[in-house]
């Protein structure tokens, strides 16, 4: 039988093993201009995270031969395509939020991500993005007096 | 010693933090009622917006949450099958059937009383305990208080279940996020890649708004789910005063429940699932029909909703006289706590009593609360909740969360740091890491780190110091008890002879 796409695809527990050794392995390179004392505990964290993600990769490659150790594969993206959309989105808030400010982005945005992502009542939409932007307004504004990035039109 | 429990009471039922209460039941009661929000999550949501507040209003609308969530997981468990929380699971056994025969609204009168009977049991046992164990923890030296860090972590990667070698990496990612910023003996600063952001280390509301919080909003508009809640909303309810009278046979088991709900609630890791079935089973093999469970017997709704509710307060009493929390959400609480300068073990129960009995109180009120705003009435409106389009919901967290992170010090580094955690927490959400010994790691690992220095530097760089007194002993033979039974249990599962199929 051909395997399916996801079964030829490297298990997500390797590539989550290999990710945690890099990494450790890059910030234990920063621990030894530290004072003894205070590299310690990150020592031991580091060198336990590399051991530890050592022994998921070799779990990986034990469970493909061994009936008795299991190394489940589990799914990671629901949808692929809206994971990297709904990623995209908040990279455009955050970014649009420094640029035109708080309130007009929010006002704008959860409109549109909504309706994107599948909600396409309009009427309701905006009747709640109305209530939702102005209960922030509300609370930001009037209750805790917390600035927030000012609006572009009124810089 | 319960004197401060007596004087905490005018404060609390002053208008204002009794309407935090209130407030927080309600919202908690719709957050939970939402398939894919938890309590951790709203919880780890509000704590930003409390930041300005005073902490005693700021705690009761947790609390009020906290309660409020348990019991709104019910409900779609009881109306679609479809558990609002993960502690709801065992509602739905006997819940869902009872909804199909018509006895939808009974069903979450059975859960609602039984709710808030697990809550103010919990409450109670919560007033009586943590005075007395803080009274004890302020005995400890430095090495006992790292003995008691490390337990706290070997505790909740061993009892939470499931895969042990990834609750590992949990706990030890968390404690090394915990060594990021200043470190407060030595004055180097660590991994702050020249951010003076970094300097006091990574703000704990953070982590847990990215960890708790960001994951499941990303999961209510990627998934595409269709629910059919048509007929959620209709559900014939008489007055809830009026139905429990029918209810008062179930005594035997909320007691049973209660104990179990509390005694899980208490052990760092457990939570409110592993109660929520434990109970159920127990009452289901004291029950004189064990044959009618499953197809709508109330007594199984009772069952394991006292106890998903019991093990509320009780896992506050290892988190505010130890500092380590019995479940994720009182994990989340300790973080709360820590935004408002309060410091969790036994120090918190002499300098601000107020506020820690306070608390308690607050836990009592919001459960007894349950009752009354979750009742006939208001149960038919709470189901509405499920007819929320879960795009906008979605959309409307999102914001939430980063508006919330931004406004606790008003720079944008603290939100990249959060989506950070967030995306994070995502995957490790999908790969079956974890989360709960990442943030026990943040908030035990620097306690853990700067007793063991300290014990050290007492007992003038000898590691024996770590061992020396009956206390240190007494909680190393726990550690290796919690750390050494699950292999234990294993061992014997495996040796047990299987009965024969044939």
């Amino acid at each position: 039988m051909k395997p399916t796409a996801s079964k030829r695809a490297p298990h997500p527990d390797l590539i989550a093993g290999i990710a945690i050794m890099a990494v450790s392995g890059f910030l234990l390179l920063r621990t030894p201009d530290m004072p003894t004392m205070s590299s310690v505990l990150p020592i031991t964290m580091l060198i336990g995270l590399i051991g530890l993600a050592a022994l998921l990769i070799l779990r990986v490659f034990v469970a493909h031969r061994s009936e008795r150790m299991k190394a489940p594969r589990h799914r990671i993206f629901d949808s692929r395509p809206r994971f990297l959309g709904i990623i995209a989105s908040i990279g455009l808030y955050v970014g649009s939020v420094s640029l035109i400010g708080f309130y007009t982005t929010t006002a704008v945005m959860v409109p549109i991500v909504a309706w994107c992502f599948g909600y396409r009542d309009i009427k309701r939409l905006l009747l709640a993005d109305l209530i939702f932007t102005g209960g922030l307004a509300v609370i930001f504004v009037l209750l805790m007096g917390q600035d927030l990035p000012t609006e572009f039109f009124i810089r | 010693m319960y004197g401060s429990l007596i004087d905490a009471l005018p404060a609390v039922l002053s208008l204002g933090n009794f309407a935090a209460v209130v407030i927080g039941v309600i919202a908690g009661i719709c957050i939970g009622a939402l398939p894919g929000l938890s309590a951790t999550m709203a919880v780890s949501v509000l704590i930003p917006f409390t930041f300005g507040m005073d902490p005693l209003i700021a705690l009761g609308m947790m609390a009020g949450i906290y309660n409020g969530a348990m019991y709104g997981g019910s409900i779609p468990a009881v109306l679609l099958r479809i558990p609002g929380t993960p502690a709801a699971v065992a509602t739905s056994f006997d819940g869902y059937p009872m909804a199909q025969q018509g006895k939808g609204g009974y069903a979450l009168q059975v859960s609602v009383v039984s709710s808030a009977i697990g809550g103010i049991a919990s409450a109670i046992v919560l007033m009586l305990l943590a005075p007395p164990l803080a009274k004890v923890t302020l005995l400890f030296g430095p090495s006992e208080v790292f003995w008691v860090a490390v337990f706290g972590l070997s505790a909740i990667v061993f009892l939470l279940g499931g895969d042990v070698l990834k609750g590992l990496m949990s706990a030890c990612f968390g404690v090394f996020v915990s060594l990021i910023g200043l470190d407060t003996i030595s004055g180097f600063d660590r991994y702050t890649f020249g951010h003076l952001e970094l300097l006091d280390g990574i703000n704990i509301v953070v982590l847990l708004v990215g960890l708790y919080a960001l994951p499941p909003a990303i999961a209510l508009l990627e998934e595409v789910i269709d629910v059919d809640t048509s007929t959620a909303g209709k559900l014939n309810t008489v007055s809830i005063w009026k139905a429990i009278p029918s209810m008062l046979r179930f005594w035997k088991t909320w007691l049973r429940s209660a104990v179990i709900g509390v005694f899980v609630g208490i052990l760092p890791g457990a939570g409110g699932s592993m109660g929520a079935f434990l109970s159920y089973n127990e009452a289901r093999r004291a029950s004189h029909n064990p044959d009618n469970w499953g197809k709508g017997e109330p007594e199984g709704v009772a069952a394991s909703e006292t106890s998903n509710n019991a093990d509320t307060a009780s896992a506050l009493i290892p988190a505010l006289t130890l500092g380590i929390p019995g479940t994720a959400v009182a994990a989340v609480m300790l973080g709360g706590l820590l935004i408002h300068g309060l410091q969790p073990g036994p120090m918190l129960f002499r300098d601000n009593p107020d506020i820690v009995f306070g608390f308690m109180w607050q836990f009592l009120f919001a459960a007894i609360l349950l009752i009354i705003l979750g009742g006939a009435l208001a149960t038919n409106s709470f189901a509405q909740v499920l007819r929320l389009p879960r795009p906008l919901l979605g959309a409307f967290i999102i914001t939430l969360v980063l508006v919330g992170v931004y406004s606790i010090n008003g720079r944008m580094f603290d939100v990249y740091l959060m989506l950070g955690f967030g995306l994070i927490g995502y995957f490790m959400d999908k790969l079956k890491f974890p989360l709960p010994p990442v943030v026990l790691g943040l908030i035990l690992g620097s306690l853990a780190e700067q007793n063991l220095r300290l014990a050290l530097r007492i007992g003038g760089g000898e590691w024996g110091v770590l061992t020396a007194s009956t206390t240190s002993q007494v909680i190393i033979a726990m550690i290796l008890l919690v750390v050494l039974m699950p292999l234990i249990s294993r061992v014997l599962r495996r040796n047990k002879p299987q009965p024969s199929t044939s």
